[in-house]
């Protein structure tokens, strides 16, 4: 017997829908089992990574990316005991590591010897209008010298076993040109020397003058190494001997 | 009443392809994901067919499925059932013919109890799909506005809206089906 209704409100339309859900009758069990088939035939997807996640974790790359590009941009700049120096040095070496031909990696080790001179000329400029000598002061003079010589020292070591190898397969367009580095390394070498009398004549605290004189006859040596090195030509050790 | 952490701890397993724990989901859901789908469209081979559809769409998504806090496993099912009824209704009809349809009493677990409000199933089949469906989620499968936005992809201002004017149409279908 259908009811027919009257003017029925909002809320007893809604209780007599709430009130009349049915279930109703279906193949449960066939479609099941069709379901089994088919899933069996069908792989699941991979996973979808969320749209969602691609922006924020991809923004969130970006972000560090910028950031990253920005310190070392920044720390490109940065000397001796500035406080982002070793990431500086951490970028250097790393593009030394890089699968580079021998001039290149020359070039890049002559590049960093330059650094460490501008490094001493800023030092020599700034307690040009130091009244006083202070402990930082006398901390970074010793970082700035020691780096000076540990990048020459590095420098010309690479580039010694280039030659060598160079020398062994008879290349001597490469060894000359090489040659050509280290003369211009020799160079950079002696003006750190002149750079790094004038810190020490400002020095007064005995100790780290007497450490920046170490440097110096160290540096000194290996400037002599370069010279040596810069002379011998591309021919082979026996013909040399001879 | 079907126990969600259940449901999870299955869908854990299907999603590691094991489709004994899928049909097992199959078996705790299918009625209520029928009743959904016949009551809109209709017609038994068709609801029966979708059902397939449905629960097979939602093998293969099964991968990118992730549980949400407060959201329950049916929510997502609801979902491709949803879209699987609005992707059937725009290739095949768009709206529903009285002399067509089938007769859903014969159908239904307690035909009288059908057959006494048939002229309330009979005025909802003849609401818009959007409609129907809200009301069907909200009301005959009692889902929250929060669970049946989801559903819907609308946000809950828009279900709620959605759902008044639903029952508004529903009383003018009625009065006009009764004069």
């Amino acid at each position: 017997m259908q009811i027919l209704p009257d003017k029925q409100t909002d809320q007893n339309l809604i209780k007599l829908l709430k009130a009349n859900s049915n279930n109703f009758h279906f193949n449960q069990t066939q479609i099941k089992q069709r379901l089994l088939q088919s899933i069996r035939q069908t792989p699941q997807a991979a996973v979808r990574i969320p749209f969602r996640w691609i922006l924020e974790y991809g923004s969130a790359v970006a972000l560090i990316i910028i950031l990253a590009t920005a310190t070392f941009g920044f720390a490109a700049n940065s000397n001796p005991g500035d406080k982002f120096f070793p990431i500086n040095k951490w970028g250097e070496q790393v593009i030394l590591s890089l699968p580079l031909n021998d001039q290149t990696i020359a070039q890049i080790h002559t590049n960093i010897v330059n650094k460490r001179l501008r490094a001493l000329t800023k030092l020599e400029n700034e307690e040009n209008q130091q009244a006083q000598e202070t402990p930082a002061i006398n901390n970074r003079r010793l970082i700035t010298v020691k780096e000076s010589h540990e990048t020459l020292s590095a420098a010309i070591t690479t580039i010694t076993a280039q030659k060598e190898a160079l020398r062994a397969s008879d290349n001597s367009e490469s060894i000359n040109a090489l040659n050509q580095v280290l003369t211009r390394l020799e160079n950079l070498a002696k003006q750190q020397e002149e750079k790094i009398e004038a810190i020490e004549s400002h020095t007064q605290n005995d100790q780290v003058r007497e450490e920046i004189e170490d440097q110096l006859k160290q540096i000194h040596e290996v400037r002599n190494q370069v010279y040596q090195e810069s002379k011998i030509q591309g021919k082979s050790i026996d013909n040399e001997e001879n | 009443m079907i126990d969600e952490h259940e449901i999870q701890n299955l869908v854990s397993q299907a999603q590691q392809k094991d489709g004994a724990a899928f049909a097992r989901i199959y078996d705790l859901l299918a009625q209520s994901i029928y009743n959904f789908l016949l009551s809109k469209l209709r017609h038994k081979e068709t609801a029966e067919d979708l059902m397939h559809t449905v629960f097979l769409k939602a093998w293969q998504g099964l991968s990118s499925y992730q549980a949400r806090p407060n959201a329950k496993f049916s929510t997502w099912l609801y979902q491709i059932a949803n879209y699987t009824l609005i992707d059937y209704w725009r290739t095949k009809k768009t709206t529903v013919e009285l002399e067509v349809v089938e007769n859903l009493s014969q159908f239904a677990e307690d035909p009288k109890l059908y057959e006494e409000y048939e002229y309330l199933w009979k005025a909802i089949a003849q609401l818009p799909l959007t409609y129907q469906t809200v009301l069907d989620l909200r009301f005959k499968q009692d889902l929250s506005v929060e669970e049946t936005a989801h559903i819907m992809r609308k946000t809950q201002i828009g279900i709620r809206v959605l759902q008044h004017r639903a029952v508004k149409a529903l009383k003018s279908k009625l009065n006009a089906n009764s004069s």
